[in-house]
């Protein structure tokens, strides 16, 4: 009896609670469908009444922003540009700082608990768009055409609705230390600005540094092996990494001719990851006087200038290939959630902080403006570097495809140093990575 | 019919087994509302979700039946990760709880300044995991120490990169997760040491017996019991790996998915950008069933069910 | 010669202990040196533990970067102290329950809490994370301390080590006229003091060191535990901060190391129970 009574007990409270659980589902549903409404409504409603009145009182009003954690310069520039946003609307903003923010934002629209407007990143964008989680934005109200198109385009999906508004962007662009180039007897114009030309000339820069400083203690180059940073070039020539479907075609013939004269680079020993020199990333290797190039994005700018104030550089464009300059950009916009409290006060901190704000957000951060007339009047072409950068920005691929991209990209990283270490040929290599990718897809669908 | 069972019962049980029963209950109840409510309806959950093609976005659930299962067990990707998986706790947990019987029964013999030894050996326990994989990943890279050892030594000339190279990967996680958890295991040994009567030992020194004997004779059967639960946790914690898989390939499973997890598999359908919840949870649910089978058979060979 | 052979045989033990001891200690203080050295110095690949630079600007730089610092250092303690204390009755008990009382369904539910656990965590996020948001404990401190108030794991090491308890110790207080209560309370309890206090370091550190749940359940910056602020510091783009992660990894492990040096006599110290006191 005892043992029916407590068994009894335990599936009453188990059953109860998925019953519970059940019609708060339910529950949940109906919310859904009334938000949706309301969501889709927005729209018309918002801009009926506002018109011509961007000094609304806010007073009161209190918007939360997602983002992820900075450094102290990041932080200290995004709590200055609300606080001005603050005096100017009245409005309250409550910061909510991710820690991972894929996970935890995916926990947060399945709970229907995320911030009023968040961050986006340009790779995670087409997912994110594809959830009805993003409230459309009206290009008109929001001013589009003041963005660099290729980075407006990053977030508009392919029926041409735009989800979210860049707030800054990074480009990769060519580091080279040059007290190391000059003590073999080179100089930064030697370094020639095409790809094919390095194959050449790396091998004799990395001869001549083995010579002066032992085989193998520094390195000419610094790679990655991450389509984040190659898809530049691997999509050369009408290439394309995935089709129509978003499956992987990394064997396909145009990605391999490509991924083959990489090969070809790294083949001639000068050319590493920084894991192989045994490493965390490029700008620790730059920074130790471990290699003499790197391909970096602007962040590592500050950081050189803070942690290795001893390494002198230059910085140039990305190099050629086939003849023309490409390199890659990261951009991050800011989007508002389906279901945010405060709408108005959303889209307000969005002109906000991608407009007025915007400068202060850039010149503490050390990512460049997503606008023309921002960098123009920023000036930010006084400083070389940031200009080099700057210059990037019009030639260059955002980094972002579709919705498969980080499994298409898992798959790469996977199977490359098979490649590189000559186990497998790249054919194989890609075609094995292409039937993973691919697998994944499928389950996933 | 209710009144019946009661009357059952009675006729069953002494008075004083019935109060047992009921000491029995009282003393589960607080663990078993807190399991049921946080962890057997997320279990369930995931049972669900396993059966159905999830949006958990939208909230659309269609059934799928063994769809996800079928598929499951006929991917290639998913084999590679059980063998690995597979592999990893083979040649992790008998090391593991080998090593850590043998380190808890020295230190609990009468040696000097064992209180300092126990308290060094439980520090890798206590020092974080980041700072644990960075210290590894330096020791094990090409230009680490343990090349510039076996350069030294004359085994080849040139630096193998150990983490990179499909052959190694694994190796080099194996060993962290031995080195890191063997401290874990010991101080619970340890513990539970603490309570075996020394007169034991001083009769089978009278015997004769030597360190040997009395380590497999009297303290190996004493920690059986324990021995189970370490077992158990052992072979959940390694079929279960995650941290250092994710940390070791950046979430890729590479080299050649030579360090692909089955957790680090369910982690990246799971959240990655396919919806992919239900065929995450199906991985999940098949590798709860190894995971059991394997425990129940750990189970059966230290026979643990004894002495009530 | 039987001597001889004994104290080479010694020796060899203590250099075999010397060496392993060596071994996990070097990280450790590697770990605690690297708080104090310039991330220059990290990265160039010097292991030594004394550095040429060192300063106490990384510990400056975190305390510095939040005034919620303090707060996130206390939020983490009185979790840790609540959710330990609770979960040393509730495992214990149920441990003490699952091996030496004798009721019907006593396997069958050792089987069941067994199985739970078999489930990977990975899977199991987003349904807690519902279920903890039905019942309104988001952005509390319920939700860090309810949930984890029972440890499945630790009920099973408990029930293994009543196992092997010696009932007659038990046997003879229920002669003395003391009740089931009083035996659990008063006798049990003490005497696995060894065990326990084991278990209050492990479950202290697991309270501690958790990430995940309050990564995902803690919305206010005030209510941040100590391992989720100082996560926070760290920024998406450029490489690790090593110098300021080892700093916060060590302002992490200190509690917990004085945590365990305080149960640490209780590990040896056990009460021996075999009548031959």
């Amino acid at each position: 009896m005892k043992k029916l009574l407590s068994m009894l007990l335990v599936l009453v409270l188990v059953l109860s609670m998925v019953g519970c659980g059940k019609k708060d589902d339910a529950d949940k549903k109906e919310e859904e469908a009334v938000t949706t409404e309301e969501t889709s409504e927005t729209p018309e409603t918002s801009e009926e009444p506002k018109a011509q009145e961007p000094e609304t009182d806010y007073s009161g009003k209190k918007l939360t922003v997602g983002i992820w954690g900075g450094n102290d310069a990041e932080s200290a520039a995004l709590a200055q540009v609300i606080s001005d946003f603050e005096t100017k609307t009245g409005a309250t903003i409550e910061l909510k700082t991710y820690t991972d923010i894929n996970t935890q934002l995916q926990a947060d629209f399945i709970g229907g608990t995320a911030p009023d407007v968040f961050y986006v990143d340009g790779s995670m964008f087409p997912f994110y768009a594809t959830l009805d989680v993003l409230l459309e934005l009206d290009p008109v109200e929001m001013g589009t055409d003041a963005y660099y198109s290729n980075l407006m385009d990053a977030f508009t999906t392919k029926d041409g609705k735009i989800y979210a508004i860049p707030k800054d962007v990074s480009t990769l662009a060519t580091y080279i230390n040059t007290d190391l180039l000059e003590s073999v007897g080179y100089k930064v114009s030697d370094i020639p600005d095409s790809l094919e030309e390095l194959v050449t000339f790396l091998p004799e820069l990395q001869k001549k540094l083995d010579d002066k400083y032992g085989a193998g203690e520094i390195t000419a180059m610094t790679y990655n092996q991450d389509l984040a940073r190659n898809l530049h070039i691997f999509e050369r020539n009408g290439a394309s990494i995935i089709d129509d479907e978003e499956m992987s075609t990394l064997s396909s013939e145009g990605v391999l001719k490509n991924l083959d004269f990489m090969m070809e680079l790294v083949n001639t020993g000068a050319l590493k990851t920084p894991a192989e020199i045994g490493l965390g990333w490029n700008g620790e290797v730059f920074g130790t006087g471990k290699c003499v190039i790197m391909e970096e994005g602007n962040w590592v700018y500050g950081n050189l200038k803070q942690n290795y104030p001893d390494i002198k550089f230059e910085v140039r464009d990305m190099p050629s290939y086939l003849g023309e300059k490409s390199s890659m950009s990261f951009t991050v916009g800011y989007a508002i959630y389906s279901k945010a409290k405060e709408v108005e006060l959303a889209k307000e901190w969005i002109k906000y902080a991608t407009g007025d704000g915007m400068s202060t957000w850039v010149a503490g951060a050390g990512c460049l403006p997503s606008r023309e007339d921002v960098a123009k009047a920023m000036n930010i072409e006084a400083d070389p570097v940031m200009k080099t950068h700057l210059s990037q920005i019009e030639y260059s691929v955002p980094w972002q495809k579709g919705t498969t991209i980080s499994i298409v990209n898992s798959a790469y990283q996977n199977y490359i140093p098979s490649a590189v270490s000559g186990e497998m040929t790249t054919a194989d290599a890609m075609a094995k990575a292409d039937k993973q990718a691919n697998d994944e897809i499928k389950n996933s669908r | 019919m209710h009144s019946n069972e009661i009357a059952v019962s009675r006729q069953k049980y002494t008075k004083r087994e019935r109060r047992e029963h009921r000491q029995g209950y009282l003393f589960l109840t607080p663990a078993i509302i807190v399991t049921s409510i946080f962890i057997g309806l997320s279990v369930l959950f995931v049972i669900y979700l396993s059966f159905h093609k999830v949006n958990l976005f939208n909230r659309t659930y269609t059934l799928v039946g063994l769809d996800n299962y079928i598929r499951a067990l006929t991917d290639e990707t998913t084999r590679v990760a059980f063998k690995n998986t597979l592999t990893f706790s083979v040649i992790v947990v008998p090391i593991q709880t080998f090593l850590a019987l043998v380190m808890a029964s020295v230190l609990n013999s009468k040696i000097k300044g064992k209180m300092i030894f126990r308290t060094v050996y439980f520090l890798p326990t206590l020092t974080s995991s980041s700072a644990l994989t960075l210290i590894f990943m330096f020791m094990f890279s090409v230009t680490g120490p343990i090349n510039g050892m076996l350069i030294h030594m004359g085994f080849y000339n040139k630096g193998i990169n150990f983490l990179q190279n499909p052959n190694f990967s694994l190796k080099v996680i194996m060993a962290m997760n031995i080195w890191s958890t063997i401290p874990f295991y010991m101080t619970l040994y340890l513990a539970t040491l603490q309570d075996l009567p020394d007169s034991m030992y001083e009769a089978a020194e009278i015997d004769g017996a030597n360190a040997a004997k009395k380590f497999f004779y009297i303290t190996i059967p004493y920690l059986k019991p324990m021995t189970a639960y370490v077992l158990l946790t052992s072979i959940i914690g390694t079929l279960q790996m995650f941290d250092q898989a994710y940390i070791f390939s950046n979430g890729s499973g590479g080299p050649a998915n030579s360090t692909l997890t089955v957790s680090l598999m369910i982690y990246r359908y799971a959240f990655g950008t396919q919806n992919a919840m239900g065929f995450a949870a199906t991985l999940a649910i098949i590798l709860a069933v190894v995971i059991l089978l394997l425990s129940l058979l750990s189970q059966k060979i230290t026979k643990s069910e004894r002495l009530y | 010669m039987k001597r001889k052979s004994f104290k080479i045989s010694r020796f060899l033990l203590y250099l075999i202990l010397i060496i392993f001891a060596l071994i996990t200690l070097y990280p450790f203080l590697w770990m605690i040196s690297a708080s104090f050295k310039p991330l220059k110095e990290i990265v160039g690949g010097n292991m030594s533990l004394i550095g040429k630079d060192m300063s106490l600007d990384n510990y400056r730089y975190i305390f510095g970067r939040s005034t919620s610092f303090p707060r996130w250092f206390l939020n983490s303690f009185v979790i840790s102290v609540i959710g330990t204390v609770i979960n040393l009755f509730i495992n214990t008990m149920a441990g003490y329950a699952l091996s030496r009382l004798n009721f019907p369904g006593r396997n069958k539910i050792y089987f069941i809490l067994m199985s739970l656990i078999m489930i990977p965590g990975q899977v199991l996020m987003i349904p807690n994370y519902l279920i903890i948001q039905k019942l309104g404990m988001l952005d509390h401190f319920s939700a860090l301390i309810i949930p984890a108030a029972a440890n499945i794991g630790n009920i099973i090491m408990m029930r293994q080590f009543f196992i092997n308890f010696p009932s007659d110790v038990e046997e003879a207080a229920s002669i003395d006229g003391l009740g089931r209560y009083g035996r659990f309370f008063r006798i049990c309890m003490p005497l696995a003091k060894p065990i326990i206090s084991t278990q209050a370091v492990f479950v202290f550190m697991g309270f501690w060191n958790e990430f995940t749940k309050p990564m995902l359940y803690m919305k206010t910056e005030t209510k941040y535990t100590l391992t989720l602020g100082l996560q926070t510091f760290s920024s998406r783009d450029a490489g690790t901060a090593w110098h300021q992660v080892m700093a916060a990894a060590t302002i992490t492990v200190l509690p917990i190391v004085i945590i365990y040096l305080i149960f640490n006599r209780y590990f040896l110290v056990g009460v021996r129970m075999d009548g031959e006191k």
